[in-house]
């Protein structure tokens, strides 16, 4: 019977055999079993029962034309009825919504993790991690910006591991008692080394260290819809790296502009780059200035997604929130390709988790965008609708 | 050993029973488990899913019929 130290000296020594061209895009990882029955059928198709009950996109445009007021007595009369019901005695008006979306969100998350057994708990589990790594990053960035508390609560989504009464209880420390919160967690090493002034490092260090936990519980994918989830994440990788790299970019050539030098300065971003993206050579991409860059991106698959935006673009109105927006969609329509391919697998429930933070984000936007007057096109053009 | 047509008659029913009683088992926990998840978001769905989950029972019935006939 093999244990798992043995599983993982095997794994180990067939990574050590790889070719470097080979074993560098593939983290330290083990096979995946050993983790218990798992339920499938039951999970899937009460996931799916619940993926319908999702606003569809056609609701999206109607809640544009709407007053405020409107749209919350619609999403008061939809699936957060109850969440809305619940915090009317403590919040009122864009404040209730917000914390109303916040807390559907968590319990949605809650759900799936309930229902869900073995393998796709634990899977889903770990993808979910990345609310309670935003929930850190958010605390802390509210914390040293000197952002009032309520602000700061009414940003947090508790759908992974982290309670809300914990974070809760976070927001009214100082920064130096939140890390210590955190020093028996996994988190506790990297938040350490946070000494006041390298705040974006250690918000990169948490992104690396989510996605090197996921892969590991991922493991060698070895079925199908195990290959299109470990996918789904690396093309969530590139499309992180690729935002990055052109918000640099875009700064590098506007400040080549101004200073009208006829060499091209380039800024090193290798530590913030997260690594094992999927089709984007980031070593390659980093060192070039912004016209090699976007010739080198036609070369990418995600040029035909973000060619409209790009292609001919005066430098200073290239919209990256609109680039940002179309390669999230680009990477949703592959999952739902995926899910109708993959009826009984972990797709189903991975795309009712990014459905669901979709539909959060999108009606938050709207919400936001509405109470402070923004023209319907601009909210629109922030939306992705699917 | 001597193996008899009656014997292998008998054995062929035994197979065609246990084969498709097995094939039936299967499909009926998978699609019993699926509805009674449908059916946990959805309590209108009961109709439909009970008529899905006794659908893998025509297996078991071929299996039958197809003994009879051996």
């Amino acid at each position: 019977m093999l244990n798992t130290q043995k599983i993982r000296e095997i794994s180990e020594y067939v990574q050590d055999q790889l070719p470097d061209s080979v074993s560098k895009h593939i983290p330290s990882r083990l096979p995946a079993f050993g983790k218990g029955s798992s339920n499938y059928p039951y999970a899937v198709t009460r996931i799916r029962a619940m993926r319908v009950k999702l606003f569809p996109r056609d609701a999206y445009p109607r809640f544009l034309n709407m007053s405020l007021d409107e749209i919350t007595r619609k999403i008061g009369e939809s699936e957060y009825k109850q969440d809305i019901d619940e915090l009317s005695r403590e919040y009122t008006g864009v404040n209730l919504i917000e914390h109303a979306l916040n807390r559907n969100m968590a319990e949605s998350s809650q759900k799936v993790l309930r229902i869900t057994e073995g393998e796709p708990h634990e899977l889903v589990r770990e993808y979910l991690r990345v609310f309670d790594i935003d929930d850190i990053k958010t605390i802390l960035r509210g914390k040293l910006h000197n952002i009032p508390e309520d602000q700061i609560l009414q940003a947090l989504v508790t759908g992974g591991a982290l309670r809300y009464t914990f974070l809760s209880g976070l927001v009214t420390k100082n920064v130096d008692e939140i890390i210590a919160s955190f020093s028996d967690s996994p988190y506790g090493p990297i938040l350490k080394r946070f000494d006041g002034t390298n705040f974006p490092e250690i918000e990169n260090e948490l992104d690396k260290f989510y996605y090197e936990n996921l892969f590991e519980a991922i493991g060698l994918p070895s079925s199908a819809d195990r290959k299109q989830f470990d996918q789904f994440v690396r093309r969530e990788i590139d499309i992180k790296n690729l935002s990055l790299l052109l918000r640099v970019k875009k700064y590098e050539a506007l400040e080549n502009a101004e200073s009208e030098g006829t060499q091209c300065i380039i800024e090193d971003v290798s530590s913030m780059m997260i690594p094992h993206g999927l089709a984007l050579d980031t070593d390659k991409l980093k060192s070039l200035c912004y016209d090699d860059f976007i010739e080198a991106l036609r070369l990418t698959p995600y040029w035909d997604v973000i060619s409209a935006v790009l292609e001919n673009a005066d430098l200073k109105s290239v919209s990256l929130t609109d680039v940002e927006a179309r390669l999230t969609r680009f990477n949703l329509t592959k999952v739902t390709e995926n899910s109708r391919r993959f009826l009984i697998s972990i797709i189903p429930i991975l795309e009712f988790i990014i459905y669901k933070s979709n539909e959060v984000r999108n009606l938050r936007i709207i919400i936001r965008g509405k109470s402070v007057g923004m023209d319907n096109e601009l909210i629109k053009d922030r939306l992705v609708i699917l | 050993m001597e193996f008899t047509t009656e014997g292998l008659a008998a054995l062929s029913k035994a197979i065609a029973i246990v084969g498709t009683g097995f094939a039936s088992a299967w499909a009926e926990k998978v699609i019993g488990a699926a509805a009674v998840g449908a059916m946990v978001e959805n309590e209108s769905l009961f109709g439909k899913a009970l008529v899905l989950t006794v659908l893998p029972e025509t297996i078991v019935i071929f299996g039958l019929v197809v003994a009879i006939l051996i």
